[in-house]
């Protein structure tokens, strides 16, 4: 259980729930350290580069989103945010600078672990194939020939369709938001079908479950309703458990 | 010279002429009686011609024309004839006699005429006031009665337009209701208007030159004003118009606007102070209803804040000897009991974002797939083992919503069937098209609601009484966020028996009006 030894930043100004979370992760074995502002944050970033941090946004001094910008100059590191329930415009700011998930408080502990898990999973498993093939459970995507396939069957999609998928399968586990798709898709003036997102992505799993039927593809998008889409991890079939 | 303008020429000179024809009649009929049929004195034929004429055209007319037949008497038959000279004493006294009895005769029989006309003007008037007081007395609103009032006034006061404006200057008045479809208010031309003043005292109309002393005269139309007052205080006017030939308003019209406008300014000081008593009232129970709803808050936050105080106190309390085994059932308490708090929470903070205006709905075009197949996944685990079938209609158009909120209407129609019904019911979720809109239905086999509980089911903080035994679950707001919520986005919800035994809830949602965009070639 490699990952279970993972250092783990967090960055949290209340005191109470800093505490509690510091001991639940310790209890579950990871290494903690803890920052009660950015200023602390940047530092233990420079000194201990953990493999993971969960930062809450409202922060006194430098904020969350000041922590994400500065750690991503420098690395890929998986950063979960934390941040109170209806902020979704803070949410989608931290995603689109780079966060890779977020967690609504108040959140259970349970919940916490399996994020936790999955994040960890994804930087240890490796970035990239070398070929540059994406591929999650029988989905593979040959960027190369530009061809999408289940198993042995060729699947056919539109240039917009093909992108979209590439997107989200190179961030597989990870939430896209929906800025940073339409950008990827459509350009970086949005187009006005960019308010089609979600036809596009009903296409595309039409089109996974008719080559895959009774299989688990179809439930391969999570949408994170008003932030963005994912796909489930690279254990799918399966999900995160 | 004013007043001989105000005298009605008409009527003076058809007055005239028939009293020539009156005494022309009776002198013929004198002529015939002294002169061919050789009666001595015929001259009480012209007292007849001055009953006639009295009882035409009044008492003064008909003194007039008693004068006349005395002149023409004299003139005519009195020898030496042809001069004014009476040569017998006798017929001096004739004369006299003709005079006097026809003076009185015709006072006499004016007097009565003018006293039957007068009564005739009083009951007219009398009915034109109960017109006014009957149009006000039998409309619910003032307003109502206005287009009635200002129709029977045109008539009875003899006008060809009466109109209301409201305002508190007259020149700044709206026309509230008119006797013709314009609604322009006549502005700063020059009119009469009645002096509002206590008391019986007859009023008499000012004239009112505004601007320029030879503002021309529109139309030849007069016009006439009186104020609408609330004590002292001026709330508009009723205006009247008409050919300014017909001269100014008698004395009983001018009597009926002024009655009319008295009884139409209390009427609608009476209607402003019954609405503000209406939005007293409305006030005072939306206090009440607020008032009742924060008794239910508080219970529902204090319930689970006691259990997690109790609990947690007791894991802290050094004398109370706790096993590991105690503790962390004790600590999965607090953990159940503070999510159900966080549930309240955000149940009233969607419930403030509706009430309060600030539910900003941002609608996308969304296949109606993509908005149940991942609201059924989300909820997978909160059903658990209960059987999930899902009849979604192919070919559905596409629905104009809003991502989060529709997301969030469906998570808690899911999360209500979790929480109301046996671990094992079935839950079935369908769609359906009827060409504006698509439902989507969430239903279970639960123990469903009883029909006099359905009404009430989207009500903000309304629990389905709990049954025996039952514990009470639920924030009671589920579905008053779902039915805020849809209908933000223009839809609507609507709750009935299921055919699977439990509860059907139908939210109906608007479909978006361009097609998607076509499929480029695959690539």
């Amino acid at each position: 259980m490699t990952e279970q030894r993972a250092s783990i930043l967090l960055v949290e100004d209340d005191d109470r729930t800093r505490r509690a979370l510091t001991s639940n992760l310790e209890g579950h074995g990871y290494g903690v350290r803890a920052a009660a502002d950015g200023e602390e944050a940047l530092v233990l970033w420079e000194l201990r580069r953990p493999d993971l941090i969960l930062l809450d946004l409202g922060l006194p001094g430098i904020d969350g989103i000041g922590v994400l910008r500065r750690v991503r100059r420098d690395a890929t590191t998986p950063v979960i945010v934390l941040s109170a329930r209806g902020e979704e415009r803070d949410k989608v700011e931290a995603l689109d600078e780079g966060a890779d998930d977020y967690l609504a408080k108040p959140f259970g502990m349970a919940e916490l672990h399996a994020r936790v898990r999955a994040a960890l999973r994804r930087t240890l498993v490796g970035e990239v194939d070398p070929s540059g093939t994406l591929q999650i459970g029988s989905l593979r995507l040959d960027p190369d020939r530009r061809l999408v396939s289940v198993g042995e069957a060729d699947i056919r999609l539109t240039p917009r369709e093909y992108e979209l998928l590439k997107v989200l399968l190179a961030n597989a586990g990870r939430v896209v938001t929906r800025g940073r798709l339409l950008r990827a898709v459509w350009g970086t003036a949005y187009s006005e079908e960019g308010h089609y997102l979600h036809v596009y992505i009903g296409q595309i799993r039409r089109k996974l479950a008719a080559t895959d039927p009774g299989g688990t593809l179809s439930d391969l998008f999570v949408a994170e309703p008003g932030v963005g889409y994912r796909v489930r991890g690279r254990d799918v079939p399966g999900g995160d458990s | 010279m004013s007043w001989l303008r105000r005298i009605e020429w008409r009527a003076v000179i058809s007055t005239v002429a028939i009293a020539v024809a009156a005494l022309g009649a009776s002198i013929l009929g004198v002529y015939l009686l002294e002169e061919r049929a050789g009666v001595n004195d015929a001259s009480t034929l012209f007292l007849l011609a001055v009953a006639l004429v009295a009882y035409l055209r009044g008492s003064w007319a008909a003194v007039g024309t008693a004068l006349g037949a005395f002149l023409a008497y004299n003139f005519l038959f009195l020898p030496p004839e042809f001069t004014f000279l009476v040569s017998d004493p006798q017929h001096v006294l004739t004369l006299a006699l003709l005079l006097a009895v026809g003076v009185a005769i015709g006072r006499l029989t004016g007097l009565q005429r003018d006293q039957a006309q007068r009564s005739e003007r009083r009951e007219h008037e009398a009915r034109a006031l109960f017109n006014v007081s009957r149009a006000i007395a039998s409309a619910k609103r003032m307003n109502d009665a206005l287009p009635v009032l200002v129709a029977s006034l045109a008539e009875d006061a003899g006008m060809s337009r009466v109109w209301i404006g409201l305002g508190s200057t007259w020149a700044q008045e709206q026309v509230v209701a008119s006797t013709d479809s314009s609604t322009d208010a006549p502005g700063s031309g020059p009119h009469s208007v009645l002096p509002r003043q206590s008391g019986e005292r007859q009023a008499t109309w000012v004239r009112l030159s505004p601007g320029a002393l030879a503002a021309p005269r529109r139309d030849s139309l007069a016009l006439y004003r009186v104020e609408l007052v609330d004590g002292s205080e001026s709330i508009g006017s009723l205006w009247a118009a008409r050919d300014a030939r017909r001269g100014a308003p008698t004395a009983e019209e001018t009597r009926l606007l002024a009655a009319a406008a008295d009884q139409i300014g209390q009427g609608i000081m009476r209607d402003r102070l019954s609405e503000q008593a209406t939005e007293l009232e409305v006030s005072r129970r939306s206090e009440e209803l607020k008032a009742a709803l924060l008794d239910s808050v508080s219970h529902d936050l204090r319930t689970p804040l006691g259990t997690i105080r109790a609990s947690a106190g007791t894991l802290a309390d050094p004398k109370v000897p706790v096993t590991l085994e105690d503790a962390r059932a004790t600590a999965r308490e607090i953990d159940a009991e503070a999510d159900r708090l966080a549930n309240l929470v955000g149940g009233l903070l969607d419930m403030s974002r509706i009430t309060g205006g600030a539910l900003q709905t941002r609608p996308e075009t969304m296949p109606v797939d993509e908005v149940v197949m991942p609201a059924v996944q989300r909820a997978h685990a909160s059903l658990g083992q209960r059987p999930v079938q899902l009849a979604l209609a192919e070919d559905l158009p596409p629905l104009a919503v809003d991502p989060v909120l529709v997301s969030q209407v469906l998570d808690n129609l899911l999360e209500n069937v979790a929480r109301h019904t046996p671990s094992d019911a079935a839950v079935r979720v369908s769609t359906s098209a009827d060409g504006a809109a698509v439902t989507v239905r969430v239903e279970d086999g639960g123990a469903g609601v009883p029909p006099d509980a359905m009404p009430h089911l989207f009500e903000k903080f309304y629990r389905v009484p709990a049954r025996r035994g039952a514990a009470r679950h639920g924030t009671g707001l589920g579905l008053a966020v779902v039915k805020g919520m849809a209908e933000a986005m223009g839809g609507s919800v609507a709750a009935s028996p299921s055919d699977l035994g439990g509860l059907a809830i139908d939210v109906r949602l608007p479909i978006a009006v361009a097609p998607p965009p076509a499929d480029e070639p695959p690539g």
